[in-house]
């Protein structure tokens, strides 16, 4: 396959549309046809090499890499209904970062604004620094959020994390805002910590793991915490993709189920006053 | 010969198996040994056991999935469905039930063998489903906490049968060397010895004159016969110890074969005559052990 590489050649001052750059997942697309990939710049139809100084090398793995520089918060839908193939962006984007993914991976180094990895399917979404609203969340008029798959992000995030969330793992290693988790399904989402206001409710299952202390309201109930093995297991598969541990060895977890307002099954640890 | 020891011109025959290897973990190496030595009890032999099962190595809490001290256990049947059936009664009735134990498997293929996937309903509704990494695990409640277990357990093709015979002058001579060269192959990986101890006494042979058995007592090397039937042993033995081997590769059963022997050899335990091999002239499974070459 090809290692591609794609730089801003003209300065992006409106939103940039890059939907359709995940048609080089598609194992038929021919890599002539590459240039002529159509993406929408201030809502004009425009070629890709109308955008971007594009380098192409070809290279023995089964899957292209795609590295796109010089980006800025006007790049949106990038890794749409991605799969396969490897992406990295290296600066700032702006929404719907892998949204609707399938697999593959995609590594941002900057900061992402809302809807990343909304309705995600599958795969990996790494992300440096900070998140927008609606992480992992249901798109815009929709009722499910992510169903499977991995975003990590190393920095914060705003509000309506993971709303509607159905199934996959979501980590957060700094803040989150207003409404994180609210009416989650199912999956797993672990915050540093959580800032905002109205956290958790209408959890139906779904594990939350909060690596601060946290009062909870009166609709979830303290129970007996003893999901050792679990949360190993948990702390020994985020370590082989962070090269770190979260857990640290004096964290004590509290265990809490709700929301028993929706006679939810969810379950929150949290770290023990 | 080897020190005074003869070593016989034949050679071991093997048979196909299935196998499986699970990892029990538990809050410390107490409940991990122990659910492994129930799961690993009356599994001796698939002639009346339904499979062969034991302990394959302890693990360190670095090399465990949820970092916990464990145990790998390797079990291996004559087909695939009763390999299926042991594991599964196994694992709900002797891991499920020790304290504080976990069971995630150690191998992977494309056969599954169900694991929590069928284990899960002992929750009641109350079981919780986690996918990481791509495999999916169950949190079942129960009355220390939750028994955390992996979805499935994977079958591979191994071999099951490799053995040799430890001949000597008496029970006192053969027994040390016997224990001597077990302990030397417990250290292995890939293989076990399912034997009590590792070590079996009643050898048999294909068929019987009892119409319904399909095994019987190895006379050929039952000291206590000779004279009467067509008796293997020579004159001065008096005592006749195998170990079986059951292993995931030929190479692991050949290596073990030659580790055990080798420690015999090698530390010169009196009273030992001669080292020889089981076989049904072929007849039995496509895996033959030839004792000169293992040695070479």
């Amino acid at each position: 396959m090809n290692k591609i590489f794609l730089e801003t050649k003209i300065s992006i001052k409106g939103g940039l549309n890059l939907k359709n750059l995940s048609q080089v997942n598609n194992p038929d697309f021919s890599i002539d046809e590459f240039k002529k990939i159509k993406v929408l710049y201030k809502n004009k139809q425009k070629n890709l090499s109308e955008i971007f100084k594009i380098k192409i090398i070809k290279h023995k793995q089964s899957f292209n890499e795609i590295f796109i520089d010089k980006t800025n918060s006007h790049f949106e839908y990038i890794g749409y209904k991605w799969t396969n193939d490897i992406l990295y962006v290296k600066s700032d984007i702006g929404s719907y970062v892998a949204a609707k993914m399938e697999s593959g991976k995609i590594v941002v180094s900057g900061t992402v604004k809302n809807f990343a990895g909304a309705e995600m399917r599958g795969g990996y979404l790494f992300i440096k620094k900070n998140a927008g609203k609606f992480l992992a969340s249901s798109l815009p008029g929709k009722k499910i959020g992510m169903t499977g798959g991995r975003i990590f992000i190393l920095g914060n995030v705003t509000d309506y994390l993971c709303y509607e969330m159905r199934r996959g793992i979501v980590f957060v290693g700094g803040k989150s805002g207003d409404y994180s988790c609210n009416n989650l399904i199912s999956g797993t989402v672990i915050i540093g910590k959580v800032s905002g206001r109205n956290f958790a409710n209408f959890v139906k299952r779904g594990t939350i793991i909060v690596l601060s202390k946290i009062r909870l309201k009166s609709n979830f109930s303290e129970t007996s915490n003893c999901s050792n093995s679990f949360l190993k297991l948990l702390d020994n598969h985020i370590q082989s993709t962070l090269k770190k541990r979260i857990f640290k060895s004096n964290y004590t977890f509290v265990r809490s189920l709700g929301d028993l307002s929706v006679e939810g099954k969810g379950e929150i640890f949290s770290l023990k006053f | 010969m080897y020190n005074n020891i003869k070593i016989d011109n034949t050679f071991a025959e093997a048979f196909p198996m299935k196998a499986s290897r699970l990892i029990i973990t538990a809050h410390n190496i107490k409940w991990a040994r122990e659910a492994a030595n129930a799961f690993c009890g009356f599994a001796t032999s698939v002639i009346a056991c339904g499979c062969e099962a034991g302990v394959e190595q302890e693990l360190k809490p670095n090399n465990t999935p949820d970092r916990r001290p464990g145990v790998s256990v390797l079990i291996f049947s004559m087909s695939s469905t009763e390999l299926q059936k042991q594991v599964l009664n196994r694992a709900g009735q002797c891991i499920m039930t020790a304290p504080t134990t976990s069971v995630f498997s150690g191998n992977f293929s494309d056969d599954k063998i169900n694991l929590g996937h069928s284990l899960r309903y002992f929750g009641d509704g109350f079981q919780i489903s986690k996918v990481l990494g791509g495999k999916r695990y169950w949190r079942i409640p129960v009355m220390d906490g939750e028994f955390l277990c992996e979805e499935f357990a994977y079958k591979s093709k191994a071999i099951g049968g490799g053995n040799f015979l430890i001949l000597g002058d008496n029970i006192d001579h053969v027994l040390k060397a016997a224990e001597a060269a077990a302990l030397e192959m417990n250290k292995l990986k890939n293989i076990i010895l399912p034997f009590p101890g590792g070590i079996v006494r009643s050898g048999s042979k294909v068929g019987s004159k009892y119409k319904s058995l399909i095994a019987s007592t190895n006379s050929e090397y039952c000291p206590a016969l000779k004279g009467i039937v067509k008796s293997k042993l020579s004159k001065g033995v008096n005592c006749v110890l195998e170990i079986v081997i059951d292993g995931l590769e030929f190479d692991d059963i050949s290596n073990a074969m030659k580790i055990g022997i080798k420690t015999i050899i090698k530390k010169k335990f009196p009273g030992i005559t001669e080292i020889s091999a089981g076989n049904y002239g072929g007849k039995l499974g496509p895996h033959l052990f030839y004792l000169k070459e293992i040695l070479k």
